[in-house]
């Protein structure tokens, strides 16, 4: 059976059990359609669901033997076949129960025999036209939809990629590499994706939020390269102005109208401004405590001093891994939330493969 | 198709270019049709039917005829198998036996008027 049905030119499936009838309308549509029969309800209805993606419309005969049309039509409805194939009655008595019970399942149109050959093929072909054009318009509708989407995603990524570079160029100058923005970020991003500490957050906003730890250093943009890069102690005049790069970051990103309409700019703002405050209230530039400092503010605060102990600075050497955790525990390097701290050591096993990459 | 053949078969009730053009001008389809009506059981379905009393097979192959003549242009067969349709439907038995014989006659008309010409 399948050989009758190659290649994919538009088929006219004529289902009727009068053989006359099927030639009637078959001499009718057989120059602009090919034209496939089937002589009752049943082989139709087989026909039609091994190759209903072949088929531009189907003329059903009402009283028929095996399977009458109706019968036929409700088959159809049920596997949502008329809604990609109009489905028309064409009946010699269309009597009101018929044609109503036929309408409600989806029939497109009922027509009457004995057929005039204009008016049948006018019908078919408006409706088959209709149903093309809208099978293009929804190819063209999903098209579109998937290119926007693609669109958005390079937009997206480009905006990650900006974010990187100033933040990058930035750290650059205290002798950093752009490896320490992406381990703040991956440090971030995996602590709310897989602790407690990311309850309640969509997984856009947990993405929001990494992309915007990324810029918690900006502000160091305003501190001068002497106090930045000094390799000792800082005094305590300089040390203040250290201090102002969390206040000039937050004004920094305040600043850039694209950065505040940008739904990270929220978590951007908090952590620069707030990711040196303390748990205990100690910290700056606002003496924050405990429940005041937002939980993205404290995470990118305990990956910055996690990642500033195993790392080089101009300051100091790296400590290990587990001196550095050990500093942590013991309150040596800031004092932290106590459910932050139980989330950080139950996944810094974890965290360490970050650094293998 | 000659005028005298159409005229002959118009005298039998056939409206021979109604059904040319339902045949999109194919008169050779159109003939070819005539002569397949002649296998056509149906009517010989509808009189075993009746005369068994099963009204629903009788109404199925009545209905069956009317949609073939009517398409074939039959004019006067297809108005008596309308009607007979429509009494079987309502089970209006006798009026259908009544129109049968009518019917009769018009079916065997068409049948000769055919087999006369072709």
């Amino acid at each position: 059976m399948a050989a009758c049905f190659e290649g994919e030119e538009a088929r006219v499936m004529i289902i009727d059990d009068n053989e006359i009838n099927r030639e009637l309308l078959k001499n009718i549509f057989e120059n602009s359609y090919k034209t496939e029969e089937a002589e009752n309800g049943r082989e139709g209805l087989e026909k039609i669901l091994d190759h209903a993606e072949y088929l531009s419309a189907i003329l059903l005969d009402v009283v028929m033997p095996e399977m009458d049309g109706i019968e036929v039509m409700r088959e159809l409805n049920a596997r949502g076949v008329q809604k990609k194939v109009p489905v028309f009655l064409i009946t010699a008595d269309p009597r009101d129960e018929i044609v109503r019970e036929a309408y409600s399942l989806g029939v497109m149109d009922v027509i009457g025999k004995p057929v005039v050959p204009y008016v049948v093929k006018r019908r078919v072909d408006s409706v088959v036209e209709l149903f093309e054009a809208r099978k293009r318009l929804l190819n063209r509708v999903e098209e579109q939809e998937s290119e926007i989407f693609a669109q958005a995603q390079r937009i997206i990524e480009l905006n990650k990629g900006m974010i990187e570079a100033l933040s990058t160029a930035i750290e650059f100058r205290s002798g950093e590499s752009g490896e320490h923005v992406r381990r703040i970020h991956d440090i971030t991003a995996y602590m709310l994706e897989n602790t407690p500490l990311g309850n309640g957050l969509s997984k856009e906003e947990k993405e929001q939020i990494a992309i915007a730890s990324i810029m918690h250093d900006v502000g160091k943009i305003a501190v001068p390269d002497a106090i930045l890069n000094k390799p000792g102690k800082l005094t305590p005049d300089e040390f203040e102005i250290m201090k102002t790069h969390t206040i000039k970051g937050a004004e920094l990103l305040e600043r850039i109208p694209q950065m505040k309409r940008h739904n990270a700019f929220k978590y951007a703002y908090d952590i620069a401004r707030h990711h040196h405050e303390r748990y205990d209230g100690r910290g700056y530039p606002d003496g924050l405590k405990g429940g005041e400092i937002a939980v993205w503010a404290q995470i990118v605060s305990l990956a910055d001093v996690y990642d500033a102990l195993v790392s080089k600075r101009v300051y100091k050497d790296a400590y290990s891994v587990d001196q550095a955790v050990e500093m942590i525990r013991t309150g040596q390097c800031g004092v932290f939330d106590p459910v932050l701290m139980e989330s950080f050591l139950a996944c810094e096993a974890d965290i360490r493969r970050i650094y293998r990459r | 198709m000659t005028d005298e053949i159409k005229k002959d078969l118009a005298l039998a009730g056939i409206d021979v270019n109604g059904g040319i053009d339902r045949c999109m001008g194919n008169e050779g389809l159109y003939e070819r049709f005539l002569k397949k009506f002649l296998n056509d059981g149906n009517w010989e379905g509808f009189m075993k039917a009746m005369d068994g009393k099963d009204y629903k097979t009788a109404e199925s192959c009545i209905h069956s005829l009317k949609g073939v003549c009517g398409n074939l242009s039959m004019d006067s067969l297809y108005a008596s198998a309308s009607e007979i349709t429509g009494f079987l439907r309502a089970s209006e038995y006798e009026k259908a036996e009544m129109l049968a014989k009518k019917a009769g006659a018009e079916y065997k008309a068409v049948c000769d008027a055919i087999k006369r010409w072709f």
